[in-house]
């Protein structure tokens, strides 16, 4: 017998390990990482499945970039997508550092707020849109009531149907909704922050302001590094809540149209599976590239 | 007894490995298997034919033809206890035919048919979205229903409900139910409907009163005023593409006209009130054009508003309307293309369509059955304005024409630019998508 014992154990050790990963593996294998591949074949075709498949070679990703007649709405939804992505991304943060600020200065009843803060993001999508649909009622709606409170003679608003409110109004929506999780996040880093700093600070002459900018802001590196790039990723995806509250079709004059909604169409109404997996991919790239290029800039550590 | 501990876990971990695995490779398996039925099978009746031919003269028994048939998933027990009726009153009538019903959520349904059929899992029959028979039509997974179908049985159903069964020239379905547009009007602000178009904008000017919270109109922009403009177009006597379907025409006189009434209705009806929840039956807008739905939900909702009145499209050449619906299909890849062509002219006897609850929606495509709800005149107007429906063009591309070129153009005539340059363009647009329709 040339196997050891210690080596027969190892062997062992080794095959179930295997075996515990076996099951997620194949599910993984099967469910994920082949339709990846099999969509960027796809993205190279003119599949439409319900026909036999023909290559098209790049002809999918040309059409998308410079075919203004097929496609006119490519580099508008990728246009209305970054709108988008700057109003949650930048609402998102500042909202949710506020919110894990105030609550890291409360003492009663803390568990409350923080519950009542994060319940909107537990919500289901349905349920908000519901809810802000009213709240933006042009003639029942409390947004535009508590604006007649402040501006004397102010005009009501159909907030959802006027293209330069429609998208800031989602936007709103989204911050409402995900502010809740990402205040949790900055609040966890903000409880690790020692009070000697603040203390140390104070006894130097710092105000409010400048223990937030040289202490606080610093500290926080690591928790903001994460929100930002995990923001920016669901907030390019954003589909659903448009999705309800346009039916699908980005209203007002397409000024909601966001890249995976137009994806959803190509693929779902349109039957053009092939150009749905080109802009994937396109989308794939892009949130690469956007990812790498944070890990270069945004500064990770404290 | 770590260790006996240790290998129970392993075991287990090995007996759904083998388990997954198993699955990944089961249909070669299943296949097998069936194969090894079969033979056991066919032998099992070789003996059984045997004993029979040895035991008495038995009569001919001919096994039953399956076939299934897939639909909508109605809301209501009443609408799914309707079908199943009649699938049994269908299977009770055609001993040789077993036909099997399989009810699919409307959400999932086009995903899940259009995979199934693309794989070959596919039903023989179902029903389907007016739009979708072109698609599948020019993929060639529909039955041609020409050779099964007479002129006098064609000329039974509706003219434009029968319309929307057509791919280049070709029959490949018959109509189910339908809806379509009409006239709502307040009956307090509009005691007296308008019949044509001058009328209509004259009324228009007179009831938006925007300072007291009143607009003439609720038209919506976008892909679902886009599905009701060509109604306008047709009442013009115009229509959305030429006579063979390959250019666009919306753009002729008849289609300018149709949109400059909208943009002068939308004028007197500003977003702030038109787009309000339940504006029509809370009183705020004077005109309102839809469909059946919104007088439904409003018995379920507002039963208390019964202030309203339904008529036909004012004309400016002819009555018209659009129309919505679904259709009945055969696939090509069907083993039994007799038993469900059967089942679909079934489905659509007078006797089948009368049967209360049975549509998914709207009003059964028959001319017969024209007065099948004079009990009930909100949902006879429909009935009425049917009649005078158009069919949308049968192109494969038509919805992304809708919802990208057609949509756009209303929008951007809302916001005020030029009709006929907003059209022109929009069909050029159209025209570039035409250009690509399979041959």
């Amino acid at each position: 017998m040339a196997i050891t014992e210690k080596a027969k154990r190892k062997i062992i050790l080794n095959l179930t390990g295997y075996l515990f990963l076996g099951p997620l593996l194949i599910y993984f294998i099967v469910f994920q990482a082949v339709p990846i591949f099999m969509s960027l074949y796809y993205s190279f075709t003119n599949w439409n499945i319900g026909q036999s498949v023909q290559w098209v070679g790049l002809k999918n990703y040309l059409d998308l970039f410079f075919n203004q007649v097929s496609y006119p709405y490519f580099w508008k939804s990728l246009g209305v997508t970054l709108k988008f992505v700057l109003l949650v991304v930048g609402g998102t943060v500042v909202v949710s550092l506020f919110m894990a600020m105030l609550l890291n200065t409360v003492k009663r009843s803390a568990a409350f707020f923080r519950v009542a803060i994060f319940l909107p993001y537990v919500t289901s999508t349905v349920a908000v849109a519901a809810i802000w649909k009213w709240l933006y009622d042009p003639l029942y709606g409390l947004v535009n009531y508590f604006f007649s409170l402040i501006i004397p003679n102010f005009q009501n608003v159909a907030w959802l149907k006027e293209e330069k409110y429609a998208l800031a109004a989602f936007a709103i929506m989204v911050i409402w909704q995900v502010s809740g999780y990402y205040m949790l996040i900055f609040l966890a880093r903000l409880k690790s922050i020692p009070d000697e700093y603040y203390e140390a600070a104070q006894i130097d002459g710092a105000n409010i302001w400048q223990s937030f900018r040289h202490i606080t802001l610093p500290m926080l590196r690591p928790a903001t590094f994460y929100v930002l790039i995990t923001l920016f990723i669901i907030s390019f995806q954003v589909f659903d809540i448009v999705y309800i509250l346009t039916k699908g079709l980005g209203d007002p004059n397409k000024s909601t149209l966001t890249y995976v909604l137009e994806l959803f169409n190509h693929a779902f109404r349109y039957n053009e599976m092939g150009i749905a997996s080109a802009m994937s991919f396109i989308l794939f790239i892009i949130l690469a590239v956007v990812t790498a290029i944070q890990f270069k800039v945004v500064p990770q550590d404290v | 007894m770590k260790r006996l501990f240790m290998w129970m876990l392993l075991l287990i971990v090995c007996v759904s490995m083998v388990a997954t695995l198993s699955l990944a490779g089961c249909k070669e398996e299943a296949a097998e298997e069936e194969v090894a039925e079969e033979e056991v099978a066919e032998e099992e009746e070789a003996e059984e034919e045997e004993v029979a031919e040895e035991e008495e003269v038995a009569e001919e028994v001919t096994e039953p033809v399956e076939i299934t048939y897939w639909h909508f998933e109605p809301r209501e027990k009443a609408a799914k206890d309707a079908l199943t009726q009649a699938f049994d009153m269908f299977n009770a009538q055609n001993p040789d035919i077993n036909a099997e019903l399989v009810m699919v959520p409307k959400d999932d349904f086009n995903v899940k048919l259009q995979t199934a059929v693309a794989a070959g899992a596919g039903p023989d029959a179902s029903i389907i979205d007016q739009p979708l028979v072109a698609t599948y039509a020019s993929q060639g997974a529909l039955l041609s229903l020409e050779s099964y179908i007479s002129q006098e049985e064609k000329d039974e159903f509706v003219t434009g409900a029968l319309e929307t069964n057509y791919y280049k020239g070709e029959l490949f379905g018959l109509p189910l139910d339908f809806v379509c547009i009409a006239l709502y009007y307040n009956k307090t602000l509009v005691p007296d409907p308008p019949e044509t178009w001058d009328e209509f904008l004259a009324i228009a000017r007179e009831v938006s009163d925007p300072d007291n919270n009143i607009a003439a109109i609720q038209i919506p922009g976008g892909g679902y005023g886009a599905w009701i403009w060509p109604a306008f177009v047709a009442a013009a006597g115009g229509t959305m593409l030429n006579e063979d379907q390959t250019e666009a025409a919306f753009n002729d006189e008849a289609g300018q006209a149709a949109l400059q009434l909208w943009v002068d209705l939308i004028e007197l009806s500003p977003k702030n009130i038109r787009e309000a929840a339940d504006a029509f039956p809370a009183g705020n807008i004077a005109f309102l054009v839809s469909g059946p739905w919104e007088y439904e939900g409003w018995r379920a909702n507002y039963p208390e508003f019964t202030d309203y009145g339904i008529t036909l499209v004012p004309k400016e050449v002819q009555y018209a309307t659009n129309i919505g619906g679904q259709n009945l299909v055969v696939y090509s890849a069907s083993e039994n293309p007799d038993a469900a062509v059967e089942l679909l002219k079934f489905l659509t006897t007078d006797e089948v369509q009368s049967i209360p609850n049975i549509l998914f929606e709207g009003n059964p495509s028959k001319k017969a059955l024209k007065d099948l709800y004079i009990d009930d005149p909100d949902h006879q107007v429909f009935s009425d304005q049917l009649q005078y429906a158009t069919a949308r063009p049968g192109v494969v591309n038509w919805i992304k024409i809708n919802d990208e070129v057609i949509a756009t153009a209303i929008d951007r005539a809302f916001a005020g630019e030029p009709v006929k340059q907003v059209l022109d363009e929009a069909a050029e647009q159209a025209n570039a998508i035409l250009a690509t329709e399979p041959q």
